[in-house]
């Protein structure tokens, strides 16, 4: 009878605590986390098979569009300007491309908006040569053939390149091809250089081996990939943009705690040897923001597209309307240092 | 588990809850202090590049030596705050090292632009060639200071997330830990309740019991701590006193019956052993009225003889009964006069024999709560007492009074007689002990022993001091007897 009762006791101190616990525990719940996801909403996204666009492909792979409410169906693509011809024709809401990309598309007519920069790199970016070509330094660049994807940020790196060691942007031989070739061209010998990004750059200098010089240029052009969309598509989907960009926020918190498990996913989405990635990522640089400085990079970016005849002669355009600064401001405005 | 115990249990968690929550303020204080601090390097930094953009500028519009003087300067300035900077996080080092590479890429291509002269920009074939290569150079440079700003931005924001992070910390810890205190005092509490003031209450309804006689009340068995402990101690303890209690009436109802047969045996004395004593005295006075001019001289004396040792027997008796009736009487305590009771039993030593003389003094007001008939008996004795070892002393004095003595009440009977030897003062109050012959001072030796059963009988004490040829003093106290009693002047001389 005495044990009963002290059971019995034991059983309502347990619980009471146990109450006080979860009590505890919901308090704490709601003070540090977020509200759960409401109903799915439908996105689509043509999404280049670069590791520029990692952030994508990581929130696609690790859920986060649907932890935050989106059904997101992804159109893979070779390359940004890919991505965004896709996104102009209608067959998918947002593309990512660089931008170089966004600027020959906007100068073009296309009203077109930047959602959010996820990613920067200043030694992404390369001119691969062959050796025995006596090329030894940029400026034995000079007449030489060099392949390129026009309109792409491989020919604007070239230009930028070349005005950074004085060299006429006429004084080399362009020849316009798909990165996938790139390689074997090189190889062949019918190209002298070409100007691309990774892993098009691995690539060449796997092929060429000993033969290969690298040029990088930090300080001529630092490239960064975009998340873009139609003007009247961010504007009409403000919440969508925000859950998008949330998912990415997640991605590249993801890859700041975990960088080798990102490099890991990325590597096997992409279809790249992770060794052979690892050396890649350490100079790319992921971060969701809208800075003040794209700015200057894009009006840059529009004087070359005016320069090469991309755009009908005329002034620079103002930028600033096709920043669509909403959902970033609304999910993490320290992020946008665009003045405003 | 033991009170005590859980009790120690309860303070150790009670102490520890204080130690986090300390902790936590300690901690946070540290994180706060070095977050202000990281906020003030950022904001340093970020007014030197301020300062760095404002140059630049002045320089790029104008081409000013003063300008360009200056932007070394604040170049300089910025490059030892940025060496300075102390950031151990690896976000905010990340951000540092980004600052670094920027600020040693812008002055490179400062040194590019001051080295392009004017030339360059004029003078054809190159001019275009190089005004690009000029504009390049500042786009790069202002792309380099902007980004770098904003980075110095990020770091202060890094600070200020860092410090609201310590304090949304602190207020958890410290809700948690005075969660945890309040359900620690809930619990004690609840336990207090359960295992002490329950277990007690339940004791003093047992106590209640047992002091209005419930003797045969159980304590029950208790719980395994000190109360159970201390109420399975209080149970032996009834059971012990419950036993003595038996004990004890069956030892009172022993010494009832030895009383009756003690009174029965005291009535059969006075009756039966009288009755043969007078016999003896009033067949020896028949002899002496009716026979004596038979009897010569000699068988006169033998029954002068007979008589007085049958009288004297006669007074044994007595006293030996009185002493009795002194043992069990009934006590009936009362405010009793003792000046007046001395005076009236002293009454009648006066006429006795005739030509006696003796003072008296009384001490007036000697009041005292006590037996009116076992004090009679008392003063009598001890005033007899008095009257005769003061017989053969001329001024003989007999007082009565009382004195204080560490603040209690000492009476006293003081004569100025034969007095005796202290040696012999333990023999002084037992029945039938004499320390003077009966030839000179007679009497049967019980008198004195009736004095103190009769003062010890209403709980008090009584001692003597005397020295031969000076007299002596008989103290009393009544009502307690703590205190022996000490040497002390002769008051009647």
């Amino acid at each position: 009878m005495a044990d009963d009762m002290h059971r019995r006791r034991v059983w309502v101190l347990a619980a009471a605590f146990t109450a006080a616990a979860l009590v505890l525990g919901y308090l704490g719940s709601r003070f540090l986390s977020s509200p759960p996801a409401p109903n799915l909403e439908k996105l689509s996204i043509a999404l280049p098979s670069v590791p520029h666009a990692a952030l994508l492909h990581i929130a696609a792979a690790k859920g986060y569009f649907a932890e935050e409410g989106l059904e997101v169906t992804v159109v893979p693509t070779i390359h940004g300007k890919a991505a965004i011809d896709l996104m102009v024709q209608g067959k998918a809401d947002l593309g990512t491309a660089s931008e170089v990309v966004f600027v020959l598309a906007a100068m073009k007519g296309g009203a077109l908006g930047i959602a959010a920069n996820m990613f920067s790199s200043s030694n992404d970016l390369a001119v691969i040569a062959r050796r025995d070509r006596g090329i030894s330094a940029p400026r034995d660049l000079a007449g030489k053939k060099i392949g390129v994807s026009l309109g792409t940020a491989g020919e604007y790196f070239l230009w930028a390149l070349l005005i950074r060691h004085k060299l006429p942007p006429g004084s080399v031989t362009l020849v316009d091809m798909p990165p996938g070739q790139f390689a074997q061209e090189l190889t062949k010998g019918t190209l002298d250089a070409v100007a691309t990004w990774q892993p098009n750059v691995l690539n060449a200098q796997l092929a060429l081996d000993d033969n290969a010089v690298t040029f990088h240029e930090p300080l001529a052009y630092t490239e960064t990939f975009n998340v873009i969309g139609r003007s009247d598509f961010l504007k009409g989907h403000s919440k969508a943009i925000e859950k998008l960009v949330r998912a990415i926020l997640k991605a590249e918190q993801f890859n700041r705690a975990q960088p080798e498990e990102a490099l890991n996913l990325v590597a096997q989405l992409l279809k790249i040897d992770v060794e052979s990635m690892r050396p890649i990522w350490k100079v790319l640089s992921f971060r969701v923001d809208l800075a003040q400085s794209q700015l200057i990079t894009l009006e840059d970016v529009a004087r070359w597209a005016l320069a090469r005849g991309y755009a009908e002669k005329g002034s620079v355009p103002n930028f600033l309307p096709h920043l669509y600064l909403d959902a970033l401001l609304a999910v993490q405005p320290e992020r946008v240092t665009v003045v405003r | 588990m033991r009170i005590g115990s859980k009790e120690s249990l309860a303070t150790a968690i009670l102490l520890a809850a204080v130690g986090v929550i300390a902790a936590a303020v300690w901690w946070t204080n540290v994180e706060v202090e070095d977050a202000r601090r990281q906020r003030r390097e950022a904001s340093e930094l970020a007014r030197a590049q301020t300062d760095l953009r404002l140059v630049t500028f002045e320089y790029v519009l104008n081409n000013h030596e003063r300008a360009r003087a200056q932007w070394y300067q604040v170049s300089r300035r910025l490059d030892e705050l940025i060496a300075a900077s102390r950031f151990s996080r690896v976000a905010e080092e990340e951000i540092l090292v980004g600052v670094r590479d920027r600020r040693t890429q812008g002055r490179q291509i400062f040194d590019e632009l001051v080295s392009v002269s004017a030339d360059d920009r004029t003078v054809a074939p190159r001019a275009e060639l190089n005004r690009r290569f000029e504009a390049q150079l500042l786009s790069r440079l202002f792309i380099l200071q902007q980004d770098n700003l904003a980075a110095t931005f990020r770091l202060s924001d890094l600070a200020t997330e860092r410090s609201t992070a310590a304090q949304r910390r602190l207020l958890v810890v410290s809700l948690l830990g005075l969660a945890l205190i309040a359900m620690i005092a809930v619990a004690m509490s609840w336990l207090i309740r359960r295992d002490v003031l329950a277990p007690i209450a339940r004791l003093q309804h047992a106590a209640q019991q047992v002091a209005t006689g419930n003797w045969s009340y159980e304590f029950g068995k208790g719980g395994t701590d000190e109360i159970g402990q201390l109420t399975r101690d209080l149970g032996s303890m009834t059971q012990s006193l419950r036993d003595s209690l038996g004990q004890v009436e069956r030892s009172n109802r022993e010494l009832a019956a030895l009383n009756t047969e003690l009174k029965a045996f005291s009535y059969s004395v006075s009756h039966d052993l009288r009755a043969p004593l007078r016999s003896m005295d009033g067949f020896s006075l028949a002899l002496l009225e009716d026979y004596g001019d038979k009897l010569g001289e000699e068988g006169k004396d033998f029954l002068r003889r007979i008589r007085a040792a049958s009288q004297r027997m006669g007074r044994l008796i007595d006293d030996l009964l009185g002493l009795s009736r002194v043992t069990r009487a009934e006590l009936r305590l009362q405010a009793v006069d003792l000046s007046a009771l001395a005076r009236e039993i002293a009454a009648s030593f006066r006429s006795d024999p005739p030509g006696r003389s003796v003072r008296w003094e009384f001490e007036d007001k000697l009041s005292m709560r006590a037996d009116r008939e076992l004090m009679r008996i008392a003063m009598q004795n001890l005033l007899d007492n008095a009257w005769k070892f003061t017989g053969k002393t001329r001024d003989a004095v007999v007082r009565v009074g009382a004195r204080m003595r560490d603040g209690r009440q000492v009476f006293f009977v003081a004569d100025n007689g034969v007095g005796f030897d202290m040696a012999y003062t333990d023999r002084l109050f037992g029945a039938f002990q004499r320390l003077h012959h009966a030839e000179d001072f007679p009497g049967t030796g019980i008198g004195l022993a009736i004095v103190q059963r009769a003062i010890h009988r209403q709980g008090g004490k009584i001692w003597a001091e005397a020295r031969p040829g000076e007299g002596a003093t008989f103290f009393f106290t009544l009502g307690e007897s703590e205190d022996e009693p000490r040497g002390q002047d002769n008051p009647a001389g």
